[in-house]
């Protein structure tokens, strides 16, 4: 989650999120580099003691100014496209699990091999310990296999609602009447808080999503107990 | 809407808010330049077009119609003042008083800043008679159990909060 006063973004815990760090990265510089360039040119206009009393038009300026912004765009687009080509892909995922949202909380399936399902509230403010993230934690967390490839069939019952894990680099719309596919693997053992992104209705800020990611034996541990619990 | 803008377009343009330059096509004829800044022939200080093409005071005095008959002759036997005088005749400012500053920046500052002021004196009355107390987890006891329960999980431990704790000697970095 998420310290205090944080402004960039949280470390990635998926190949994918950490491509879209370095990306992020990339197209920071040319923003910097940009805007340096701007913030200079209008410093020294402003405090220039000449004024051009003849200027009309600048050919030559103007098709610099031009043909410099295009070839910014395309060495901003390139890894933009191969990022975005590189999200939809999956490799073979050896885990199905289905995310169902609903007005104002998540439900998961894991009929892979067995049939657990369970529904995941917000806790309440009032059932907090000490520690507890506020707005974030949940009664029943999804639990995953680390390094393990899963796909996350992502849709609603109600209205649309958004299934989003900032640390894993993953927003998908929950549409009703429709899946949506996600290809996730946590590459290190922790939590991952995410909240839904897409408005739907009045308790939408309250409607977290919490991802577990633990040691193969653990999520077959946790797999016998929500059964046994069944 | 539409036709106050219609009415109100011209008056600007009479009261010369707006230039509206045009750009003359080819040579100048008749001794004028290809192109004017100011071609309806107003007066204007402007720093970039320093000779206008109509003097400041156009309409004379009888003195001043004496003085410029006088400049017609030698220039030799006009004395000082006249000369400052025939130069306010044809210029409102000099280039100096042009580009002098105004102190203009003063009033904008102030401005802003009283309002600035005045928007902080309404928050800090809001916050304290008008808006709910703050949830029990923003006190500082709860904010370091948090701070506990992140480091605890390796919350960030790349470059955020994790990779700045010391875990063998439970101390930061």
């Amino acid at each position: 989650m998420a310290t205090p006063a944080q402004l960039g973004l949280m470390d990635a815990a998926s190949p994918v999120m950490e491509e879209m760090i370095y990306f992020h990265d990339h197209v920071m510089l040319v923003l910097i580099l940009i805007t340096c360039l701007i913030f200079y040119s209008m410093l020294v206009l402003m405090f220039s003691k000449y004024i051009y009393r003849f200027l009309t038009d600048g050919h030559v300026i103007e098709t610099v100014w031009t043909v410099i912004p295009a070839i910014i765009l395309v060495v901003v687009a390139l890894p933009s496209l191969k990022l975005l080509y590189l999200t939809d892909e999956l490799d073979n995922p050896q885990l199905t699990i289905k995310s169902v949202g609903h007005q104002w909380y998540w439900s998961y399936e894991y009929t892979d091999y067995y049939d657990i399902e369970f529904d995941s509230y917000m806790l309440p403010i009032g059932d907090l310990v000490g520690g507890d993230a506020r707005l974030l934690e949940v009664d029943n967390r999804v639990v995953l296999p680390v390094d393990t490839s899963v796909r996350v069939l992502v849709t609603a019952a109600d209205v649309i609602h958004a299934w989003t894990v900032p640390a894993l680099g993953l927003k998908m719309d929950a549409v009703p009447g429709r899946l949506n596919q996600l290809a996730l693997q946590c590459s290190r053992v922790g939590t991952f808080y995410g909240q839904c992104s897409e408005i739907c209705g009045a308790n939408h800020s309250f409607m977290p999503i919490v991802i577990e990611a633990v040691p193969v034996d653990v999520f077959e541990s946790w797999c016998d107990g929500m059964l046994d619990s069944d | 809407m539409a036709h106050q803008l219609m009415r109100a377009v011209p008056r600007l343009v009479a009261r010369r808010a707006f230039s509206t330059s045009l750009a003359r096509a080819g040579g100048g004829g008749g001794g004028m330049p290809a192109w004017q800044i100011n071609p309806r022939n107003v007066y204007e200080d402007r720093p970039d077009f320093p000779m206008p093409n109509v003097p400041y005071v156009s309409e004379l005095t009888d003195a001043q119609k004496a003085l410029k008959t006088k400049e017609a002759g030698d220039w030799n036997s006009l004395s000082d003042e006249e000369l400052k005088q025939l130069y306010r005749l044809k210029f409102h400012k000099s280039l100096a008083e042009i580009e002098a500053p105004t102190g203009e920046w003063k009033t904008v500052v102030g401005g802003t800043s009283l309002i600035i002021a005045l928007t902080l004196v309404l928050y800090i009355i809001q916050k304290k008679y008008a808006m709910p107390e703050m949830p029990s987890t923003c006190n500082y006891e709860w904010q370091e159990a948090m701070m506990k329960r992140q480091l605890q999980m390796r919350n960030n431990p790349v470059e955020g909060l994790a990779s700045k704790w010391d875990y063998e000697n439970n101390k930061w970095k």
